[in-house]
């Protein structure tokens, strides 16, 4: 797994300079079986990872733009009336049977639109015209948002952010991290000549592998003394679910797993907190005004939490 | 060991067939003499002459040796005590076997817990002395995290901190322990301790 892990972080880090933190946690993501949430600013590389992320991985890849006129039907697909045989309307797959889909600006489209994802993501299967297909395996939704902009977008409700395993910011590199990104990319841009260094059935068997990372009884009641921290904190009208107790095991098993150990040790679980736990806060209104921050709480909670070790 | 048993006890079931085949053959012809009349009266009334015909025909019973008898006595008897030493060796083996492997799994886990205690008795030797060099653990604090720490303040310590660090963590959150890694750990240790002595030793000469 951490041979895989490797190969597939040096091809993604061809394209991306310099930010070999979120590939790593890209991928961690993948490796858990879940979804992820890019939030930053335009120009800062979150189209491109998702891009590298399917072509590294050799996996079949499917890019929508989310606009206020997308309907549900163009992402999960529509009947159309072909006039021939038995069934003369036939189920035409939108996009979302791809292995990976991105869903680029993904709070531009409406609730509606939105929630058609949901079940998609939830059960990894599409109910259209009375029927239930299953999507294929792996599948993975990679969103986009900017966090900035807010006129004519639909904020995600809770209940979607949860669906996201985490949620990553790519972030402006720095100035000697551009400058290797500018020297890379003078000639022509990487993505190009990107080849898959992977495929799907070594993703799933690379997925059974962090599945049976070993967690200790002490490393998950580290997890949940988190989950449980979030739950008493008085700037939050909603905590982490359990949802986000299993997001943080799984998502601190990869990086386990891609750092080469059998076992969970608490660095993994501190490293995975934030992507994991940081979209699942939501903050009072007060809290926010008096300059509370998601990311602020989950550091505080990381810095008073007793991390196991020898009394 | 147990070939001969079985064969005896085979020998004895066939002598006990054998005789209690005999002894069932007989027994129609014994119940036959008794039955034959209560068949002969009630059939008398249907069958009429035909059943008269037979009365006077008594069929001859046939007693059975008494060697034979003794014999399927004595079988029985050697059968029951064959079957019970049987059952004994059986479990007795079973028993046998399963000390044995407790004894060798008792071995290869007792090892592992004591390389487990060697390991983690380091470790908190040395979290002791760094408290003492006033480094002591914030109790948020990764292994990982304080070995940095650690080695950041003093770089003499920083080598054998993170050696340790490596082979306490699988020991403490893998339960992987080996005794190679628990002389290791030791030896870690006393690079740390000596470290902090020196440390201590400057300090003083300041």
């Amino acid at each position: 797994m951490e041979a895989f892990g490797r190969r597939v972080s040096e091809n993604v880090s061809r394209v991306l300079v310099g930010k070999e933190d979120v590939v790593e946690l890209s991928l961690a993501a993948v490796l858990a079986g879940g979804h992820i949430l890019l939030e930053d600013v335009p120009g800062t590389g979150k189209t491109m990872l998702a891009r590298a992320l399917a072509v590294s991985l050799g996996l079949d890849f499917r890019r929508v733009q989310f606009t206020p006129d997308l309907l549900p039907g163009d992402i999960t697909g529509v009947s159309v009336y072909r006039g021939t045989g038995e069934d003369p309307f036939v189920f035409q797959p939108g996009p979302v049977f791809s292995n990976l889909l991105l869903a680029d600006e993904i709070n531009r489209a409406t609730p509606k639109t939105q929630s058609a994802l949901l079940e998609a993501m939830a059960e990894s299967q599409v109910s259209a015209d009375g029927r239930t297909l299953p999507l294929p395996d792996p599948f993975i939704v990679v969103a986009t948002q900017n966090p900035v902009e807010y006129e004519g977008t639909y904020r995600l409700p809770e209940a979607q952010l949860d669906r996201f395993l985490v949620r990553l910011s790519v972030g402006y590199p720095d100035a000697a991290e551009e400058g290797r990104m500018l020297d890379r990319l003078r000639l022509a841009h990487p993505i190009g000549s990107l080849g898959p260094v992977s495929g799907a059935p070594e993703l799933l068997e690379a997925r059974r592998a962090a599945r049976a990372v070993h967690v200790s009884d002490d490393i998950r009641d580290y997890v949940v003394a988190l989950v449980q921290g979030t739950r008493s904190l008085q700037e939050l009208y909603l905590a982490a679910s359990p949802r986000a107790s299993l997001a943080l095991q799984a998502v601190a098993q990869a990086l386990a797993g891609l750092s080469g150990r059998a076992f969970v040790a608490p660095d993994d679980v501190k490293r995975a907190a934030l992507p994991v736990l940081g979209h699942r806060l939501m903050l009072r209104a007060e809290s926010r005004l008096r300059g509370a921050s998601a990311a602020g709480l989950v550091r505080a909670l990381l810095d008073r939490t007793p991390v196991p070790v020898e009394a | 060991e147990l070939l001969p048993l079985v064969a005896g006890m085979l020998l004895v079931l066939v002598v006990l067939a054998w005789g209690m085949s005999a002894y069932l053959n007989d027994e129609p012809r014994t119940v036959g003499t008794a039955g034959g009349t209560s068949q002969q009266a009630a059939g008398s009334e249907a069958a009429g002459s035909e059943a008269a015909g037979e009365e006077g025909g008594e069929a001859p019973r046939v007693d059975l040796p008494v060697w034979m008898l003794l014999a399927i006595g004595a079988s029985s008897l050697l059968v029951i005590a064959a079957g019970g030493y049987l059952i004994f060796v059986v479990l007795r083996t079973r028993q046998e076997r399963e000390q044995e492997r407790l004894a060798a799994g008792g071995a290869a886990g007792s090892d592992a817990v004591r390389a487990t205690h060697r390991v983690r008795v380091a470790y908190a030797r040395y979290l002791e002395g760094l408290a003492a060099a006033g480094l002591g653990r914030g109790e948020a604090e990764t292994p990982l995290e304080l070995a940095g720490r650690a080695g950041d303040a003093l770089p003499a310590l920083a080598g054998p901190a993170n050696t340790l660090t490596r082979l306490y963590e699988p020991v403490r959150y893998g339960a992987l322990a080996d005794e190679a890694g628990a002389d290791a750990a030791e030896a870690a240790l006393a690079a740390c301790l000596t470290a902090l002595a020196e440390r201590g030793n400057n300090t003083e000469e300041e």
